[in-house]
């Protein structure tokens, strides 16, 4: 999907009220989640459906009045919002980047495989009061 | 294919596919497998790549009707809280588990006789108790025997998984609690066994296991099989049963991978299709002899649908915890509510699972936990989250009702032209007082274990992995499809092996069970076929005074 200039423009603010960054994560349009979208047949109809609810100079208004729109849709347009919300998120968390934020702060590794992680491995003492535990299933051999 | 009785044809390459085909070839028969599907290569995996969830939550969706590959079929859903799932290929739905791998506990195939509700199986736990050892020592499962809340069983292959973090602080609440757990016989490698990788925790067994860790029956059954020289076609749709004018199966029909419609003969017929797949082949197998159905004089084919209704509370720890490091389904379970009660409001009962976090997509998206809110306060409220949240499952015994079943959607159909099934479901009162229980039970030991924060959901949509009941076993012609050995009561040399079999439910995973009733089905297919003492050239090996060879140590 081709966005204009000011439709891009109007995407990427609208992105990063979503996802405006801090905490060590990066603004989404910083990590190009826009041209993302608009690079992903699937999300096609998602993003259409939004840029069509978006004043053409979204990009310029103030903060509280951004996001007061984009709460008005969420109101008004809730299929069209949420599949656009799940096409940014998809986009934002699956983005090296934002992965590389969240492996150094929570050690997540942003490939399952091939490296796992190291676990402790299990000790048969934790089971201590459970294995003293009366029999609790019924017999039924003589049922 | 040789037209003698002691040519098998098996339909479908899953867990029961797969271990009765083993057990079957290595006793000397003549086994041929249909699957619609086609093997994959699990050391490709999506989890090597950083967009793995989006494959999980596309083309690799547990549901067919999100996948859509060509060898899916749709599922008409719209009448069924919850979603069937499944998967089509060699190693079945095995391919999208979590491999949590308990037995059913005796009082399970004792519902009637115990609890005065449903039927009673027509065999109990110590009669396949057996096949669940043979099972365990196949599919490699890490445990820890010693459990008193269920029959002493040998040593287990594998010392347990770890239970990591989340495991031990919850093993330690439910202990304050005065509840009973035990750690998960899981079917996950615990450390390297018979040429598999030892799991290395990396999360997201259900995407496939690069390191053929997490158990699945291509990797496990099928080389055996094969071995012993099972006959194993994929891309091959059956689109009926066949039989004679006698209205025995004498094999079936089917479309090969290019499409052509071919038939394939045999003497006997073993359904392993799934408690979908099973009935609707039989349902669309109507003959003179079956007008309603193959073996459905009952009326049962497709009938007595059973899930496990699952509830799910989900917790949020305020320390860290990294809960996302470990297999995302199998640490420990709580069988605490497990049995009938009398000051319950609810007949039989549940299991808790306990469940890691989540990886973050998913969790923003709201599986276990609601939709992350946008804005400003996202990525803190990500960070408090991410790597700290457990959830318990409250997965129910749901008991059997004519009223829940599958039949033929009258307009969806597959890519091939043959009719999808549709469901029909609806959750039991009993069931949802059961659920009620279980999400305020679940609850109680969040906060035990220093939950800051719980989420409760009473039934969640895509958990239709457990396909029960609808052709269900019985000494009653009238009230069941098949005997106790899992042969149709209406036709002699066809056998259902798969969960359409079971009786009951239980409240737990039901695929060891299923495989160990599939083992339990050969060996008596192989004991009447020796009991006729008689020659036959179509088998691979010829017969002997011998039983069937047990696994290779």
């Amino acid at each position: 999907m081709t966005l204009t200039a000011l439709e891009s423009q109007a995407l990427d603010a609208l992105l990063d009220t979503l996802l405006p960054g801090g905490s060590g994560f990066p603004p989404a349009s910083a990590v190009g989640i826009g041209g993302w979208l608009a690079a992903r047949g699937e999300h096609a109809q998602a993003l259409r459906a939004i840029l069509a609810l978006l004043p053409s100079d979204f990009a310029a208004f103030d903060p509280s009045r951004k996001e007061a729109l984009v709460k008005a849709i969420e109101t008004d347009h809730p299929r069209d919002f949420e599949a656009f919300v799940a096409a940014a998120y998809a986009g934002y968390y699956t983005s090296l980047p934002v992965l590389d934020v969240i492996e150094a702060a929570t050690g997540y590794h942003a490939r399952p495989q091939p490296f796992g992680y190291a676990l402790e491995p299990f000790d048969a003492s934790i089971v201590a009061v459970p294995a003293k535990s009366p029999r609790s299933w019924r017999d039924t051999q003589s049922a | 294919m040789d037209d003698t009785a002691d040519s098998i044809l098996i339909i479908g390459a899953g867990a029961s596919g797969a271990a009765a085909a083993w057990r079957l070839a290595a006793a000397g028969f003549s086994v041929t497998c249909l699957e619609q599907g086609f093997w994959r290569d699990q050391t490709s995996s999506a989890q090597r790549f950083e967009d793995w969830e989006i494959v999980r939550g596309g083309p690799d969706h547990w549901s067919p009707n999100f996948r859509s590959n060509l060898e899916d079929y749709p599922v008409n859903d719209a009448d069924t809280p919850i979603k069937p799932v499944m998967w089509n290929g060699v190693g079945g739905s095995t391919m999208k588990w979590g491999a949590q791998f308990p037995r059913f506990r005796p009082s399970d195939f004792k519902t009637r006789s115990l609890d005065g509700v449903a039927e009673d199986w027509p065999f109990d736990y110590f009669d396949l108790e057996r096949y669940y050892d043979i099972n365990d020592e196949i599919m490699g499962v890490s445990g820890l025997a010693g459990d008193p809340g269920n029959p002493p069983r040998k040593k287990r292959p594998m010392p347990p998984l770890p239970l990591g973090a989340g495991g031990e602080r919850m093993a330690k609440a439910f202990d304050r609690l005065g509840w009973h757990w035990w750690v998960s016989d899981v079917a996950i490698t615990s450390e390297t066994y018979r040429g598999r990788g030892a799991c290395n925790h990396c999360g997201p067994c259900d995407m496939g296991c690069p390191r053929l860790s997490r158990a699945s029956a291509d990797i496990t059954y099928w080389p055996l099989a094969i071995a012993a020289g099972v006959k194993l076609i994929t891309g091959a749709r059956v689109f009926e049963i066949t039989t004679g004018s006698d209205g025995r199966a004498t094999g079936a029909a089917y479309f090969d991978e290019g499409g052509k419609a071919r038939r394939i003969e045999a003497g006997t017929v073993i359904m392993a299709a799934n408690g979908c797949g099973t009935p609707r082949l039989m349902l669309l197998s109507k003959s003179g002899k079956h007008p309603n159905g193959l073996a459905n004089g009952s009326g049962l084919v497709g009938k007595r649908l059973m899930h496990h209704p699952t509830g799910l509370v989900s917790a949020v720890f305020p320390e860290p915890m990294e809960n996302y490091a470990g297999a995302f389904g199998c640490s420990l379970l709580c069988q605490e509510f497990y049995e009938t009660r009398p000051e319950h409001d609810f007949v039989r009962g549940y299991q808790m699972q306990l469940l890691r976090s989540e990886a973050p997509l998913t969790m923003v998206l709201g599986g276990y936990l609601p939709r992350m809110a946008w804005g400003a306060g996202h990525h803190d409220e990500f960070l408090a989250a991410f790597g700290r949240t457990a959830s318990l499952t409250v997965t129910t015994e749901d008991l059997p009702e004519e009223t829940n079943y599958i039949d033929l959607d009258p307009d969806l159909k597959d890519s091939s032209g043959i009719p999808a099934p549709r469901f029909h479901y609806k959750v039991s009162d009993n069931t949802k007082r059961m659920i009620d229980h279980g999400i305020a039970r679940a609850t109680e030991a969040f906060m035990e274990a220093g939950a800051s924060f719980t989420r409760s959901q009473s039934i969640l949509p895509y958990t239709g992995f457990h396909l029960l009941g609808t052709a269900c076993m019985g000494a009653d012609p009238d009230r069941s499809v098949v005997d106790g050995d899992c042969r149709a009561h209406e036709c002699d040399n066809l056998f259902i092996i798969d969960g359409s079999v079971f009786v009951t439910a239980a409240a737990l995973n039901p695929t060891p069970t299923i495989q160990a009733i599939a083992l339990r089905t050969a060996d008596r297919i192989i004991a009447a076929r020796r009991e006729r003492h008689t020659a036959s050239a179509s088998t691979r090996m010829g017969w002997t005074a011998e039983r069937a060879p047990e696994p290779a140590q």
